[in-house]
């Protein structure tokens, strides 16, 4: 029985590795993360134009099993050369370059997709939902949506001007292309 | 013996599992990033001269082994940078007041001298000029910020530096116009005053 067991566990396992599955790549010309942050005095965007990313597809259930989501730091363009300097000391960006997404939890439910999936930011690990809208033509899988996250749950120190400090919630639209 | 590797197979299976999940995950990231291209350079493309000078590849600290060019000391040399331009915004703040209470201590002056508000006239400015220039050495020489990307326009910071340069030249010539030409003293002041107020409020806008 135990020997069964094993058995069943290790093909289990080995599933992940051997199993036919195709990759979806995002299109990172057509995909872009933004991000919206407010002070009392200002707000201001910051745009991400490098988005990159692999989603693993079951061709037989046609459904996203796995979806990972990489961006720098660096790539945030908000306009303002100062700002964006600033940003990567508040974000250590060299000790944290990247910003992460994984989900292998994705359901879709007519034109709406939910993600429940990992961000990995500034060192620290946030289990999120995300619900976004899904537009799919043929091989070409368009996703959007926006959430919010609060900086300082990992571990972001807030910057301040004018002894204010600046909103502690970052309001972020997303907008990504698999194809 | 049956039993152990039984035990041991399915005691591997078990832990193999969540390791085989972790490990996919970390395999779908390298492979993004064999795709990807990321900007990994630690020193900006631009830099002001006087921090070329000093944190420049070929920098005085970099040639003197003070501060050699490594992420790890690039990591602690961005947040001495931030802690110098946060000591720059505050001692601004005090210089801003200086300069206004220089403006209404000068401005009596001229219409009546004593020689005690003169005196206090010259504590005040000397301290001002002081807290200015401790200032201005704290933005020019603290270390380069680790992107400086070039915008056509103005913007906040472009503005600032701009200002910089006025507020600058003005601070200079209320100095050595202050025993030689009172006009010129008074007027270099007011337009100290008048950028480096307009420097300090740039920033609330993009």
């Amino acid at each position: 029985m135990k020997i069964k067991l094993s058995l069943l566990a290790l093909i289990f396992c080995l599933k992940f590795n051997f199993a036919q599955e195709i990759q979806l790549k995002i299109e990172t010309e057509e995909s872009l993360i933004k991000y919206k942050g407010d002070h009392l005095l200002h707000s201001w965007e910051g745009i991400n134009n490098n988005v990159n990313g692999i989603a693993i597809l079951n061709p037989k259930s046609n459904k996203i099993e796995k979806i990972a989501i990489l961006i720098y730091v660096r790539d945030f363009d908000s306009g303002n050369p100062g700002r964006d300097a600033h940003s990567l000391e508040v974000l250590e960006a060299l000790k944290y370059p990247e910003i992460r997404f994984y989900s292998e939890s994705i359901n879709v439910v007519e034109d709406k997709v939910n993600f429940k999936g990992t961000f990995n930011f500034h060192g620290i690990k946030i289990e999120k939902e995300l619900v976004g809208n899904l537009n799919r033509k043929n091989d070409i899988w368009k996703i959007s949506g926006n959430f919010k996250i609060i900086p300082t749950d990992f571990g972001i120190k807030l910057p301040s001007f004018l002894s204010v400090k600046m909103e502690n919630l970052l309001d972020i639209d997303y907008s990504i292309v698999l194809n | 013996m049956k039993k152990k590797i039984s035990i041991i197979l399915f005691l591997f299976s078990l832990l193999s599992t969540p390791l085989c999940l972790l490990a996919q995950s970390e395999d779908l990231f390298s492979s993004i990033r064999q795709d990807v291209k990321s900007d990994e350079s630690l020193l900006p493309d631009r830099m002001i001269f006087t921090q070329r000078f000093l944190w420049g590849e070929n920098g005085l600290f970099r040639i003197t082994g003070i501060s050699p060019l490594d992420t790890k000391q690039r990591e602690k040399e961005l947040k001495l940078r931030r802690s110098m331009l946060k000591v720059h915004q505050i001692i601004g703040y005090l210089t801003l007041a200086g300069m206004v209470t220089q403006g209404f201590l000068g401005g009596k002056l001229y219409n009546n001298w004593e020689e005690g508000l003169y005196r206090t006239h010259k504590t005040v400015g000397n301290l001002t000029t002081l807290s200015y220039f401790t200032g201005a050495g704290l933005s020019l020489f603290s270390p380069p910020p680790l992107i400086n990307k070039k915008y056509k326009g103005l913007n906040s910071i472009k503005a600032h530096k701009y200002l910089a340069s006025i507020h600058f030249s003005a601070m200079v010539m209320t100095g050595i116009f202050k025993n030689r030409n009172k006009k010129i003293h008074k007027y270099s002041a007011y337009t100290a005053v008048g950028s480096f107020a307009a420097a300090m409020l740039v920033f609330k806008f993009n």
